[in-house]
Order: C-alpha cells, then structure tokens, then sequence
C-alpha cells in the first residue's frame, strides 16, 4: 500500500523534473542553433582559410544542419513532453550538436566541452540510459566523422589512432561520475517519496478516523436526542397514566358516597311524605280532641297511616340516613378538596407549602390505591411553611404510596391479612423529612440499585412504565436539591425524603 | 306469593343501609339482605338461598367477580347483578362473564327498582321446576359451550387481543366456516370478501362474534343427538332471523341486542327435540325453556327476556319491551306468523309493514 504509493511519488516526481528538463532543453537546442548560426557566419571563415571573411559552406551547414538536429526533438517536446523517447532525441540531438559546433569551429579542442557541458546538463534527467546513450552517440559522432573527416573532430588532418579511445575514455569516465551522481540522487528521491506517501497514508487515516469520529458523534447526538425525547414522553405518559388511574379511582370513591347519598335523599323524601301524611292523621284526630267531638275513629285511622308509613322504622332511620348523606357529602367534599390541592398546577418557581397537607391531600386521592389492602398511619409534625415545587412533591409522594400499596398487595393480596402504610413528617435541622413505609414485600436484593432507572419496572406490560420512582429522584434530588434514601428488608419498604425548608438554592444554581 | 329474595354485597357499610331503607318500602315484595364481604355473602347463601345477588365489584379479598364466579357454579339459577363504582370498560369485560347485568353506581333508584323487578321475573323464568329438570335432564348443561366460555374469559381479560380471539377461533374448522358464512352475509355489508376470523372479529366487533358463535355452537352441540337436517334447518333460520332483527332495530340502536336475541329465540327448540326425541307433547313451550337455558349460561336479562317472549311479548311484566317487540316482530316476519302489534305500539316499535315486507321477501329469496 505505502511502497505502490511511493513508487507512485517517485514517478510523479521523477517525471515532472524530466519534463521540466525537456522545455530547458527545448530553448538550449534552439538557442545553440542560433549560436552555431552566429559562429559560422563570423568565426568559421578565419578558421579554415585565413583572414578573408565570406558566406562559407559551414553557415550553410549551421542552418541546415542545426535544422535537422533540431527538428524531431523540438517537435517531440512540445507534443510528448515527459516521455522517454523525448529524452533519447534530445540527448542525441546534443550530441548532435556538440559535432557540429565542433565542426563548424574547425575542431576546436575547446568546444569539446560542450560534450561535457552537454552531459552534465543530461544529467538532470536523473536517468542513466539517456548517458548511455549520450556517450554511445559521441563514440559513434568521433568513429563516423574521425575517420571521414578527422580536421572536423580533432582539428588536425592526421590524429593520432588511439584520439577516438582518448575522447571516448574522457567523456565515459565523466557519464560514470555522473551515473553515480544520478544513482545517489534517485535514492534520496526514492526515500523522500518513501516519507511522503507515509504521511500521506497517515493524514489519510487521521482524516477517516476524524470523519468516523464525527459521525459516530453525530450518532450519539441523535440518540440521546432521541433518548431524552423519549423518556420525555414517556415521563408526560406516566403523569397521564397516574392522572387516568386517579381519575378511575377517585370516580370510584365518589361514586360510593353519590350512591348512598343519593338512596338516602330518595329515602328521606320518601320519608318526608309519609311522615306528613301521618301528621295529617293525627292533625284530624288533634282537631276532634279539641272540639271535643269523638276523636276514636280518627286516631285509629291515624295509627293506620303510621302502620303504612312505617313510623317507627322511620323515625328510627331518617335521622341516621340524613347523617348519612352529610357524611357522604363530606367525603366527596374532602375529596374535590383534596384534588385541588394534590393537583396544584405546576408553577416556574418554588411556592411556599404546608407539607402536612400536602401530604393528607395526596393520600386522600390515593385511597383507592390501598385501602382493600392496607390502614394508613400518619404522623406528621407541625412544620414551617416549605418552599417546594407542590405539584410535583405531591406526585414523588403518590408514587411512592401507590408502589407501596402494590408490594403490600403482593405480601397479603388474597389473604384475611391487611398491610400498613406509615407516613411520617418530621424536621431535621433545615430539613424536612417524609418518611413512607410499607409492610410489603420489600425489594429484592439483585435489583436494588436499579429500581430509579428511568424504564425499569417488574410491574406487567400496562400497570406501570418504570417512571414512577426515576420521577421520585427526579422531583426530590434535581428538582428540590433534596435527597432520597431507601431501607428495605424482607418485611417491608421505607423511603426517606429529605428536603430542605428553605427551598432548592435556586441562586446559586443561577450563578 | 313469596317475597323475592335479594343479597347485596358492598364493603361500605353505608351504601348497604342506604339500599335497606331504600328498599324498605318494597318489603311487601322484596327480602333485603345485606353481606359486607365475599365469604359472609356465601355465608348467607349457604344459609338460606336467594333469588337476586347483587355485588360491588372492588372489595378486600374476594373481590365481586370471584364471589359472583362461586356464586355461577354454587347457585347457577340465581340472578347475579354487578353494582359497581368501577364504570370502565376493563372492569364492565371483567363483569360479562359473571354477572346478568351491569349497574355503575351512583345507580338512579328508578333504575335500581326496574333491573331488580326484572331480575325477579327472570329468576321465576328460570326457577321453574319443569323446565329445571327438561334442562338437567340433558346432562353436561347448564354450563355454557366450551369455545364460548373461552372467548368470553378473553374478552374479559383487557391484555389479550381480537388476534387472539381469532386463534382461538381458528381453531375449529366448521366453526371458522359458519362465521364467515355469517360475517359475508349482506347483513354485514363487507366490501370486501371476509376470508379470516381476524377480520371477522374486525368487521362484526367481538360482542356479536361471541353471539354468533355462542348460537353455532348451541345448535351444533345437539347436532348428534337429533335429526342433523333439521339442527341444520334451525341454524339457517336463526341467522336469517337474527339478519331482520337487526334490520327492525337499526332504527332503534339496538341492532347486537336484537340480534343476539333473534339467533338464540329457537334454542330451546334444540333442548326439547334432545330431552323428548321428538316428543311434541310436552306442557313447556321452547320459548321457555330456551330462555331459561340462556339465563343458567348468564346471558344478559334483555336478551333472556327476549327469547322468553318473542311467541307471547303480552306476557311481559317486568322489562325491555322495545328489545322483546324487535325480536318478537323479526320473529313474525321470518315464521310468516301474527305480530302483536298492539304491543309493539305499547313498546314504541312502529308498524313498518313496508320494511317488513322488504326483509320477508329477502328471508324467502
């Protein structure tokens, strides 16, 4: 992966030095066309025949030549830049070059630097080939022209035999100087492209990592958005629950005394009437006592209506029937009553409250949860007022008693047995304290640590959403800034509510 | 005449005095009894018998459903009322299979008196010795058909599903056959084939798919003991007839009444074609006796009364007249029979000839 990676570098890199050689070469091969030009028109002249100065054969050769030198490399560099082919043409092309400038200086010893000077610009391509074939192209230019022309190579019309070996061994030793030069640099080319594609592995995987990061943050967002939105319905679910459930039982508990009271006044009407019709007997048999006429016949009748009317049970009854309706009355007064004050609607900021009754009120709504199974027992102390939330205190307090009156239904459902809930309300310093306990079932050991999960209930699928006491900590602990402690045991359950009497430190939390 | 003699059961003390003095001017006819608890009703019962128990739903231990299910086994001919503060759907499914009736409280007392009178002549209905003993004679009665009894129990229980209703359903194939024959029939006006229970439940709601299914299985029950084509014969008319009077009620929203009434009418025809093999001499007439069967299995007073009636609606004392007069009329207009329309004025039903004759030619088509 790295290595494919480097080697591609490598190319790249490599390429882009040898196109960049290619346009240098482009202007050089254009430029020494020029020169040549310019050489043969002023220079070539002295250097064959003395001090006359004309259009010579070699100004011709400058042009022509220099022409088709140039043409294929000129042509390939502006079409196929880059590639290898180029640079063969133009390595020989110099070479070329290198000839004729030599020739066209008459053999100059010194222009043979241009071979060397050509060479090393080659160099730049960073291959070894294009030396090899440099160096093959000028054995070739002196073995060809050496020995067709020897004055246009060497300058003398007879050199010496070994002059071919002489030039060649130069110009290979220079190519195998530079060949090692080129060897180097290739590798240090080859590692740089090494680290770099190693970085680029490495930004490449700290740029995936970073996008999965992202992502799996945007996740988590999403669920916990999600989440919060869930339990917030679910939260909303249970309060309409507990709101269904307490309207179910407190329409049971209304209905109970609207039943009697209602038989009763049916009753008590019915008694009215008949009483009144005994009276008007007895008026008839007063009116003949008074008039001193025969008063039998009339009272006999009298003490008949009273037979039908049922006098004595009625007399009995009616009274207690009418205690009766105000009793009922009284009961669903205290309950209307109790609804008004349990259902305290919920207010932005802590309203000062008298815990005791807020406390009666709530269990006065939740008797029906408990009273087939259950006596309740309060004990509550006379306290100062206490900022609170009401509304949702009261509903911490409901939810605790109805749990309790479910684990007392499991201890003693279907016996003669009946449980028992104490309520407690005391002062602790700058705290108050309610304290809830039930002679139930107690909870079980292994899920102890669980029971204010938000969604964790062992009640069936439909009789509770497992918010019943995760709304508990939430009202005591965030809400109030109180604290919530538990003592259960195999016979039965307490929960202690600590809350503080001057109300949750709304200041500070606003700091 | 002997007073009717009547049990309720409350744990709050007060709605039992308060019923006492009520009551207390319907002595000449009614002994009022009182219990506070399941096991002190039993008590009581076990003591000396009643006609009518009346029970509060929610009460410590034994709660009304429990004590009114002893009361079905212990003393199946006694007429069992629910008198409850519960009024919820779940506790009314919780009460079908115990109770006759349902009452919520607070119970107007006109209410009150009406359904305990009715309940006394349901009681004499059902109190008959001769009909007792036809019954008895049959044995396996008088509990109710089996799949019936079960699907009541799930109707009761609020966290089982139609879905499962149709399993059990499902179950039975010649069942499952007669209720989409049934649920198919333009009575339901489907637009749609009916191919399953499940949407058989759907589309006819679960009270009259119980209904439906309470009449195939009475009739198919005596199936081996008599002539098959003539139980046959008596399954088609009782749909055909339940079909009009569900027709003739529409008009009054009494349609599931009317038509549960219609389909069980001739169930005593069954009991007596069993008890005498075709004896046709016998001093109890079906109505009676079908009526009688239906009361034992706990089927609303409404429709009892309805069965009882629907030859003779005049005989009616105590009831609901207008459910008597549907069926009584449904009944004319399939038998091609005389329909008492003097009381079908007295009970409010109109002397639609005009429908009727509509739904007569649809029965004979």
């Amino acid at each position: 992966m790295t290595a494919e990676r480097a080697a591609a570098i490598f190319r790249d890199e490599l390429r882009d030095i040898q196109t960049a050689v290619d346009q240098s070469f482009g202007r050089l091969l254009v430029l020494q066309w020029a020169i040549a030009i310019a050489i043969a028109l002023w220079v070539s002249p002295y250097g064959w025949t003395g001090t006359t100065s004309h259009l010579h054969v070699h100004v011709w050769a400058a042009v022509v030549f220099g022409a088709v030198i140039d043409a294929l490399p000129v042509y390939l560099i502006t079409r196929r830049p880059g590639w290898w082919g180029t640079r063969h043409a133009i390595a020989v092309a110099q070479i070329a070059w290198s000839g004729l400038l030599i020739s066209i200086t008459g053999g100059r010893i010194e222009t043979h630097f241009h071979i060397f000077g050509s060479l090393a610009f080659l160099a730049a391509y960073r291959d070894n080939r294009i030396l090899a074939t440099a160096v093959a192209a000028v054995g070739l230019d002196h073995a060809v022209r050496g020995l067709m022309w020897p004055e246009s190579v060497y300058g003398l019309a007879n050199p010496e035999w070994w002059r071919l070996f002489e030039h060649t061994a130069w110009v290979l030793f220079e190519a195998i100087v530079l060949g090692l030069g080129i060897r180097r640099s290739r590798a240090e080319m080859r590692v740089t492209a090494g680290r770099e594609a190693e970085l680029e592995v490495a930004a490449r995987s700290i740029a995936a990592r970073a996008d999965e990061l992202s992502a799996s943050n945007a996740a988590l967002e999403r669920e916990m958005k999600s989440r919060s939105q869930a339990e917030a319905e679910l939260r909303q679910a249970q309060k309409l629950e507990a709101v269904g459930r307490l309207a179910s039982g407190v329409a049971h508990e209304i209905n109970t005394p609207v039943q009697f009271v209602t038989d009763s006044a049916h009753f008590v009407q019915q008694a009215v009437t008949d009483l009144a019709r005994v009276i008007g007997s007895l008026q008839v048999v007063q009116r003949a006592v008074l008039a001193d006429a025969p008063a039998r016949d009339a009272a006999i009748a009298a003490v008949e209506v009273a037979e039908t009317a049922d006098l004595d049970y009625v007399l009995v009854r009616a009274p207690k029937a009418l205690d009766r309706m105000r009793d009922g009355l009284d009961r669903v007064a205290t309950i209307v009553r109790s609804l008004k004050v349990y259902a305290h609607p919920d207010s932005p900021t802590a309203t000062e409250v008298d815990l005791a009754a807020a406390i009666d009120s709530t269990l006065v709504i939740a008797r029906n949860e408990y009273k087939y199974v259950a006596d309740v027992e309060v004990d509550l102390a006379r306290l100062p007022l206490v900022r609170c939330y009401a509304g949702d205190l009261n509903q911490a307090i409901l939810n605790i008693v109805v749990n309790a009156a479910h684990a007392i239904d499991d201890a003693v459902g279907g016996t003669d047995r009946r449980g028992k809930i104490t309520v407690r309300l005391s002062r602790d310093g700058d705290h108050a304290v309610i304290a809830i306990a039930d002679t139930g079932t107690g909870i079980p050991e292994a899920i102890r640590d669980r029971i204010f999960d938000p969604f964790f209930t062992t009640k069936p699928v439909g009789k509770g959403t497992g918010q019943g006491l995760a709304i508990v900590r939430s009202v005591i602990a965030d809400k109030h800034h109180g604290s919530i402690a538990v003592d259960t045991g195999p016979s039965g359950t307490t929960f202690t509510l600590r809350i503080p009497i001057e109300g949750p430190r709304e200041i500070e939390d606003a700091a | 005449m002997t007073r009717a003699r009547m049990l309720f059961v409350d744990d709050e003390p007060e709605v039992l005095e308060a019923i006492g003095d009520l009551l207390r001017s319907d002595r000449k006819r009614w002994d009022v009894r009182f219990a506070t608890s399941g096991a002190e009703a039993l008590d009581a019962l076990a003591r000396e018998p009643a006609d009518v128990v009346i029970s509060d739903m929610r009460m410590p231990r034994q709660d009304g459903a429990q004590l009114l299910a002893e009361v079905r086994v212990r003393f199946p001919d006694v007429i069992r009322i629910v008198l409850s503060g519960h009024a919820d759907r779940a506790a009314l499914m919780r009460a079908v299979p115990i109770a006759h009736q349902f009452l919520a409280k607070p119970c107007d007392v006109d209410t009150l008196r009406a359904v305990l009178s009715r309940a006394c002549s349901a009681r004499a209905l059902l109190a008959q010795s001769d009909v007792r003993s036809i019954i008895s004679s049959l044995g396996g009665l008088p509990s109710p058909p089996t799949m019936y009894a079960e699907l009541v129990a799930i109707a009761a229980d609020a966290s089982k599903s139609d879905a499962e209703v149709a399993r059990v359903v499902e179950r039975d194939p010649a069942m499952t056959a007669k209720l989409l024959q049934v649920a198919n029939s333009p009575l339901f006006g489907a637009r749609r084939a009916i191919v399953s229970p499940r949407q058989a439940v759907g589309l006819m709601g679960l009270e009259l798919l119980l209904t439906v299914v309470l009449g195939v299985e009475t009739f198919g029950r005596f199936a081996s003991g008599v002539d098959e084509r003539s139980v046959e014969a008596l399954q088609r008319s009782a749909i055909a007839c339940a079909s009009v009077a569900r027709e003739i009620a529409a008009g009054y929203h009494r349609g599931d009444e009317a038509f549960t009434g219609a389909l069980l009418r001739d169930v005593g025809k069954v009991v007596l074609a069993l008890a005498h093999r075709g004896d046709a001499a016998t001093a109890v007439d079906h109505a009676t006796v079908g009526a009688c069967l239906l009361g034992l299995w706990g089927l609303p007073l409404p429709v009892v009364e309805a069965v009882a009636y629907h030859h003779e609606p005049g005989r009616l004392v105590d009831g609901d007249r207008e459910l008597v007069a549907i069926v009584h009329a449904a009944d004319g207009v399939c038998e091609c029979t005389d329909i008492d329309l003097e009381f079908l004025a007295h009970a409010g039903i109109a002397d639609d000839r005009v429908l009727w004759n509509a739904l007569r030619d649809g029965v004979s088509a």
